[in-house]
């Protein structure tokens, strides 16, 4: 959070960008003289107190428009933090509270007019006052900050955090061109002290944001510190009568990737577009994955039945004349979705058409595997193939693996002769029982 | 390896091309769908990755492979299912490219069992968790499913809630894909052995 929240490049250079050249004049001027300064010297407070007393001018003299910060305010996220640094800065110089970083537009203009008021004093002094506070404030405000945040990255994913940094390259290169426009001297003052800012406030030692360096470089620098940067943080704004503590939005950020993420479920697992609730969709979820694992076990006893086949060219007693059969059957039974009964019902007659084309056949099972029920196999077998080529050609892939499911566990359930009359869906306990028997 | 495949039925060198077919017009619409998310992660949802035709493909082929090769170090009389699910779990793992927690613990599984036999500790375990729970009031309801859910997908015990939903979702995902090539595989091969034996019965 600090390295976005001290990012002032945002703030300070576009409101540096929609004040009058008057002001602008005048920066230059002191801008030169301090600049002189600085290569003397060459410390960051020097900075920060000419920063704040062009901030201070800024404000006073150019009677910010609120039009303009509450459009940088309402752009993305990233710049907030900047204008939450300066706003942060204001706030001490007029001594206020820090708590800003969630605070709306609103907050800002407060600022304005405390800022107003102090700016008569003399520069000096309120730069002297804001310099020795902002450093003990700002320290306290990133601890705080950073342990707020630093919670919610370290829930974060890459991808987040990518596009967090691609967002602030995408925000400080256009600043960064924005500057170039402008007054560049001024502007590579302010993305110098911001680039100090950066480097100070992140663990990140880049001495390459030195001041030294042109407004070119402090361009690509300020990419590359961002680029650099450690993965950041996710900012969230605290929504209207919503607490701005740091751990509730920590909590809400969590609890909206996991809603994210069990809506996603929710596609993926048929049959759980009516069920909301953690408890119910978890139940889903688990019933389905066993569901797959238990096909999966299936068809894997099938392919490993089968697979002599490919090495061994087995002779298939599988009756031709099943398949036209099974073609006859199945699209009545593709068209059911949803079925218990409905399809338990129309896989007896498929299955009595079946016995009487294919009653002597072993099926796919090798003589190896002793099949007892030799019309059990090729009666549910055939049946699922086709269907389930038949159903990957009709049905999209959400029904289709719902149908599938409800084709195994009744395949299942026909497999035993003796079941006709039980429900189709006794799961694990038919496959059980046909996986002993076969 | 090569000379084994070259001595496999021709059928089979048909199979994956079966396979496209059957498969192409299911995934278009999913993938289309999927990818004009435009939330720039679309490549990286589970179900644009593994509903993808070419994944089914890779897929496809390598478990043929891994099916062919495992049939030649003869099996054990009564797991040739452990065996092939195995076998198709570790393909699927490896198609996942490791980029998911449940693929790398399958494929870790597999490793730590060519080197050391399992030790069967956590039975131990189990029987004073079982007790416990027995005395103590229940978890919350939650919790408990959480815990359920954490066993079903490999390698997930340990995982926070929100990690172990998106490995839920990519399992589940990698999952159906792994059943629908399945079914296919074993269909293909019963339909190929069914036609090679009635052909050689006629001509005989």
């Amino acid at each position: 959070m600090i390295n976005r929240a001290l990012l002032p490049a945002g703030g300070g250079e576009n409101m540096l960008h929609c004040t009058d050249m008057t002001v602008l004049e005048r920066q230059r001027a002191r801008i030169k003289w301090q600049q002189e300064q600085q290569q003397q010297q060459f410390q960051l407070q020097q900075q920060e107190i000419s920063y704040f007393t062009e901030l201070a001018d800024v404000f006073h003299q150019a009677g910010f428009h609120e039009g303009g910060l509450s459009e940088v305010v309402t752009r993305s996220v990233k710049p907030d933090p900047g204008l939450v640094d300066n706003g942060w800065n204001n706030d001490h110089v007029v001594g206020y509270g820090v708590g800003l970083p969630y605070n709306n537009g609103l907050g800002f203009e407060l600022n304005y007019g405390a800022i107003s008021r102090t700016s008569s004093c003399p520069p000096e002094a309120v730069a002297a006052v804001a310099a020795a506070t902002v450093k003990g404030s700002e320290s306290v405000v990133s601890d705080k900050i950073s342990s707020g945040a630093g919670r919610e990255s370290s829930k974060k994913r890459k991808v987040d955090k990518i596009q967090n940094n691609s967002k602030v390259v995408a925000e400080e290169d256009t600043r960064d061109k924005r500057i170039k426009g402008c007054a560049e001297q001024g502007e590579s003052k302010i993305t110098e002290k911001n680039n100090n800012k950066n480097s100070r406030n992140n663990n990140t030692n880049k001495n390459n944001n030195s001041n030294k360096e042109n407004s070119d470089e402090t361009s690509k620098d300020n990419s590359k510190v961002s680029e650099v940067q450690k993965p950041d943080y996710i900012h969230v704004r605290a929504r209207r009568g919503q607490a701005t503590d740091s751990h509730s939005l920590a909590e809400r950020v969590r609890r909206e990737k996991i809603s994210e993420r069990m809506k996603y479920l929710q596609d993926l697992v048929p049959g759980c577009d009516k069920i909301t609730g953690k408890a119910g969709m978890l139940d889903e979820i688990i019933n389905y994955v066993q569901s797959l694992q238990r096909q999966v076990e299936f068809l894997s006893m099938k392919l490993a039945a089968a697979n002599p086949r490919l090495d061994f060219n087995v002779d298939n007693l599988f009756a031709k004349e099943a398949f036209p059969a099974c073609s006859i059957n199945f699209p009545t039974i593709g068209m059911s979705s949803d079925m218990t009964n409905p399809a338990y019902l129309q896989f007896n007659p498929a299955q009595q058409q079946l016995l009487a084309c294919c009653g002597l056949d072993m099926g796919i099972d090798p003589p190896d595997m002793a099949l007892k029920r030799t019309t059990s196999a090729p009666v549910s077998i055939p049946e699922t193939f086709l269907d389930s080529s038949c159903f990957t050609q009709t049905h999209p892939p959400p029904t289709w693996d719902a149908d599938l499911q409800n084709l195994y566990n009744v395949a299942f359930d026909q497999g035993r002769q003796t079941s006709f009359q039980t429900q189709p869906f006794t799961g694990s306990i038919e496959a059980s029982n046909l996986k002993m028997e076969m | 390896m090569a000379s084994n495949q070259s001595n496999c039925d021709v059928s089979s060198q048909q199979e994956p091309n079966q396979l496209r077919k059957k498969r192409r017009k299911s995934t278009q619409t999913t993938e289309s769908h999927l990818q004009n998310d435009g939330t720039g992660e679309a490549k990286n949802q589970p179900t644009v990755r593994w509903r993808t035709n070419t994944a089914r493909r890779i897929y496809s082929s390598k478990l043929l492979e891994a099916l062919r090769r495992s049939r030649r170090t003869t099996s054990p009389r009564g797991e040739k299912t452990r065996e092939v699910r195995e076998t198709a779990d570790r393909v699927l793992a490896v198609a996942a490219r490791g980029k998911t927690r449940w693929s790398r613990a399958i494929l870790a599984k597999r490793a730590r069992l060519l080197r050391v036999k399992k030790v069967k500790k956590p039975k131990v375990g189990c029987d004073r968790m079982l007790q416990e729970s027995e005395k103590r009031k229940k978890l919350p309801a939650v919790e408990r499913k959480v815990k359920v859910l954490s066993r079903l997908v490999p390698g997930c015990r340990k995982v926070s809630f929100l990690n172990l939903l998106e490995e839920a979702s990519d399992y589940i995902a990698a999952l159906e894909m792994q059943v629908k090539v399945m079914t296919t595989l074993s269909e293909i091969l019963a339909v190929a052995g069914g036609g090679a034996g009635v052909g050689g019965g006629s001509s005989s």
